[in-house]
C-alpha cells in the first residue's frame, strides 16, 4: 500500500512538473512564432527625406509609410547615430510621439519632423553644408529597422 | 497463507504496473498534444512566411514606367469623374504611365522636387499653404496638390495610363522661377516602391539624349503694337478686364483662364514697348477676324515665346544665340530670333548674355517676326515647331516634335485653334 502511494506521489510529481515542462515549451514556441510572424508581416519604407533649410533649426522630414500587414509602433529614429525625437509641424500632417511610439496604421503614411540642433554636430558630419551625408534609421517596436541614405542639399 | 501472500504482492504489482503504464502513456499524449500545438504555431508561421515571399514577390515585380513626354497640359476644365476647375482655378497635368510589371499598381502618393532647396517646384501661397515638399495625395473629388484617385490603379501590362495632376493655378512645373533647375516627380506605390522621372525630360536626338541641353515648358506673351491688337497683360490672367480676342477670353468659353494665371516677367529689354511681358500658356488662335495668325490682326500684335532650357551637362555655358520657328505646312511660319535669356529674377539680353551653371535652367525668350505671321491656316494643317540656342560650347541644339494639328515643343503642346470652334 505505501509502495502504491509512493508511486502515485512521484507520478503526480512527475505529470505535475512534465506539463508545466510541456505548457511552458507550448506558450514559448507559441510567443514566439508569434512574435517571429508578426514581425514578419511588419513592412515599412522611408520613402522619402525631405531637408527643410528654412526653419530654425534645420529640419529633416522623413516620411515612412506602413506597407505591411499589420499595424506598426515606430519607436525611434536615429539620423547618423543620435535618435532625434520627430517634433509637432505645421502642415502635411506631421506625426509626433505619443508617449515612447507612434502607432501607424496599414497603408498610412507619417510625416517625421526632425530638429537637427548644433548639439548632434558629429565629428567631420556637422550640419548644415551642402554634401553631408546623412544615415537615416526608423525602428519599429517589434525590431524592424529601415535605413535611408541622403546628401544634404 | 504463502499462496495468499504472493497472489496479493502480484496483484499490487499489477496495480502498480497499471498506474505506471497510464501515467507514461499519460506523458506521451501530453508530449503528442504539445508537439500538435507547436507543429500548428509553426505552421501558420509558415504560411505567414509564405504569404509574406509572395507579397515581396508582387512587391519586386512592379515596374512603372513613365512616358513621353512625361507631362502634359489638360485643356478642358472638367475632369470626368473628378470635377472641374481645370485651366481656371487649377493647373492640371496629364501623365502617361505603363506598367510594365507583372501585378497591378496602386499610386498612393507623389512627391515633386522632394530633394530640392524650399521654393523649388511646387510652392507656398497663402491659398494653397503646402510647404516643400510638395506632396499631392489621391482624392475622390479635384483639389489642389491632388491626383485622380479613381485613375491610381494601372492594371498589369497597361501601356498610357492616363493619371491626373492638379495644381494651383499658380503653380507650374517646371518651377517658373527659371534660377532652379528641373522637377523630380517620384511616385509611391502601395506596395512601398518608389518611380521616379526627371520632368521636363531630356530630349532624345536620334536615341541620344542631348548631354548639356534640355528644354521644358514654353509659354507665349502678346504686346500690342496698336489698339487692334492683342495683349496679354489686359487679358484676365494677367489681372486685366479681357476683351482683347484672345482665347481664354471669350464670354462664350467655359474656361477662361483664371486670375493669376499669367506669369509675369520684369526687367526686359528689346521690347516692343515697356519692359514687362505677361506670359500664359501657348494657344495660339487662328480662323477669323480675331485670330492672332489673322494678317489683319498679327501685324498689330508682337508676339513673344519663352522655352525653359536646363543645362543638363556637367560644364557651364553661355548661351549666345538661337531661332524658333513655328511653322505651319506649306508656306509662313512664326518665327524669331532669341531675345535673351531669364535666369534668377533677371534678365539677361543677347549682347550680355551670363554663364549658365550644371544642373540650372533659364528661359530662352524669343521675339517673333510679326510679319511672318501670314494668312490663318485651317484645322487641317499640320504645324511644327523647332527652337535652338546656341551654347557658347560650339554646339547648336535643336528639338522638334511633329504633330497633326497641334504643336508639340519640348514636352508641352502648343495647340493651333480656330476661334470659331472651342479651346479645348
Amino acid at each position: 500500500m505505501m509502495m502504491i502511494g509512493i508511486t502515485l506521489s512521484l507520478a503526480a510529481i512527475l505529470v505535475a512538473w512534465a506539463g508545466q515542462s510541456y505548457g511552458a515549451f507550448a506558450g514559448g514556441s507559441q510567443l514566439f512564432y508569434q512574435q517571429r510572424g508578426q514581425a514578419l508581416q511588419e513592412n515599412f519604407v522611408i520613402e522619402e527625406v525631405f531637408f527643410n533649410t528654412t526653419a530654425n533649426p534645420d529640419q529633416i522630414f522623413v516620411f515612412v509609410r506602413n506597407v505591411g500587414l499589420i499595424n506598426i509602433n515606430i519607436v525611434a529614429i536615429y539620423v547618423n547615430g543620435t535618435s532625434l525625437t520627430p517634433v509637432s509641424g505645421a502642415s502635411h500632417g506631421w506625426c509626433a510621439f505619443s508617449g515612447n511610439s507612434v502607432s501607424l496604421g496599414v497603408g498610412s503614411v507619417c510625416d517625421f519632423s526632425l530638429n537637427w540642433p548644433s548639439t548632434a554636430c558629429l565629428p567631420n558630419h556637422c550640419p548644415w553644408a551642402t554634401g553631408n551625408i546623412f544615415y537615416i534609421v526608423v525602428a519599429s517596436s517589434r525590431g524592424n529597422q529601415v535605413a535611408y541614405t541622403a546628401r544634404a542639399p | 497463507m504463502g499462496m495468499n501472500l504472493i497472489v496479493r504482492l502480484r496483484r499490487r504489482r499489477a496495480v502498480s504496473t497499471l498506474i505506471g503504464g497510464v501515467i507514461v502513456l499519460s506523458l506521451l499524449l501530453t508530449a503528442l498534444g504539445t508537439e500538435v500545438f507547436v507543429w500548428q504555431q509553426y505552421d501558420q508561421y509558415q504560411q505567414t512566411v509564405n504569404r509574406m515571399a509572395q507579397y515581396r514577390n508582387q512587391k519586386s515585380s512592379e515596374y512603372l514606367v513613365i512616358n513621353s513626354p512625361g507631362l502634359t497640359p489638360v485643356t478642358s476644365s472638367a475632369v470626368s469623374g473628378w470635377g472641374s476647375g481645370c485651366t481656371t482655378t487649377y493647373n492640371c497635368y496629364n501623365t502617361t504611365i505603363s506598367n510594365l510589371g507583372t501585378v497591378g499598381v496602386q499610386i498612393v502618393r507623389i512627391y515633386i522636387n522632394t530633394t530640392r532647396p524650399s521654393g523649388s517646384g511646387c510652392s507656398y501661397s497663402s491659398s494653397y499653404p503646402n510647404l516643400p515638399p510638395c506632396i499631392l495625395n489621391p482624392t475622390s473629388t479635384i483639389a489642389p496638390y491632388a491626383f485622380n484617385q479613381a485613375n491610381a490603379f494601372i492594371n498589369a501590362g497597361e501601356a498610357n495610363h492616363a493619371l491626373i495632376l492638379a495644381l494651383p493655378s499658380g503653380v507650374i512645373l517646371p518651377y517658373p522661377d527659371p534660377g532652379f533647375p528641373e522637377n523630380a516627380i517620384l511616385l509611391v506605390t502601395s506596395r512601398g516602391n518608389m518611380f521616379t522621372f526627371q520632368w521636363p525630360f531630356q530630349p532624345q536626338v536620334f536615341g541620344q539624349s542631348q548631354s548639356a541641353f534640355s528644354m521644358g515648358i514654353v509659354k507665349v506673351a502678346y504686346q500690342q503694337i496698336t489698339s487692334s491688337g492683342f495683349d496679354s497683360s489686359i487679358e484676365p490672367a494677367a489681372g486685366g478686364s479681357g476683351g482683347t480676342g484672345y482665347c481664354h477670353t471669350e464670354s462664350s468659353l467655359p474656361y477662361p483662364a483664371g486670375p493669376g494665371y499669367a506669369e509675369k516677367l520684369t526687367g526686359l529689354s528689346g521690347l516692343q514697348s515697356g519692359s514687362t511681358l505677361w506670359f500664359v500658356n501657348p494657344w495660339i488662335t487662328g480662323g477669323n477676324s480675331r485670330a492672332i495668325m489673322n494678317t489683319a490682326v498679327s501685324k498689330y500684335t508682337q508676339v513673344y515665346f519663352y522655352v525653359i532650357v536646363v543645362n543638363v551637362g556637367n560644364t557651364a555655358y553661355t548661351p549666345t544665340a538661337g531661332t524658333i520657328d513655328l511653322t505651319w505646312y506649306g508656306s509662313n511660319h512664326i518665327d524669331g530670333s532669341l531675345l535673351g535669356v531669364y535666369y534668377n529674377n533677371n534678365f539677361y539680353p543677347t549682347s550680355n548674355m551670363i554663364s549658365i551653371p550644371p544642373g540650372m535652367s533659364y528661359y530662352a525668350i524669343y521675339k517673333i517676326s510679326i510679319f511672318e505671321m501670314g494668312s490663318p491656316p485651317t484645322s487641317s494643317l499640320m504645324l511644327w515647331g523647332a527652337a535652338s540656342i546656341t551654347n557658347g560650347l560650339g554646339s547648336n541644339y535643336e528639338d522638334q516634335n511633329f504633330y497633326a494639328g497641334t504643336i508639340l515643343l519640348s514636352g508641352l503642346w502648343i495647340r493651333y485653334e480656330s476661334t470659331s470652334g472651342s479651346c479645348a
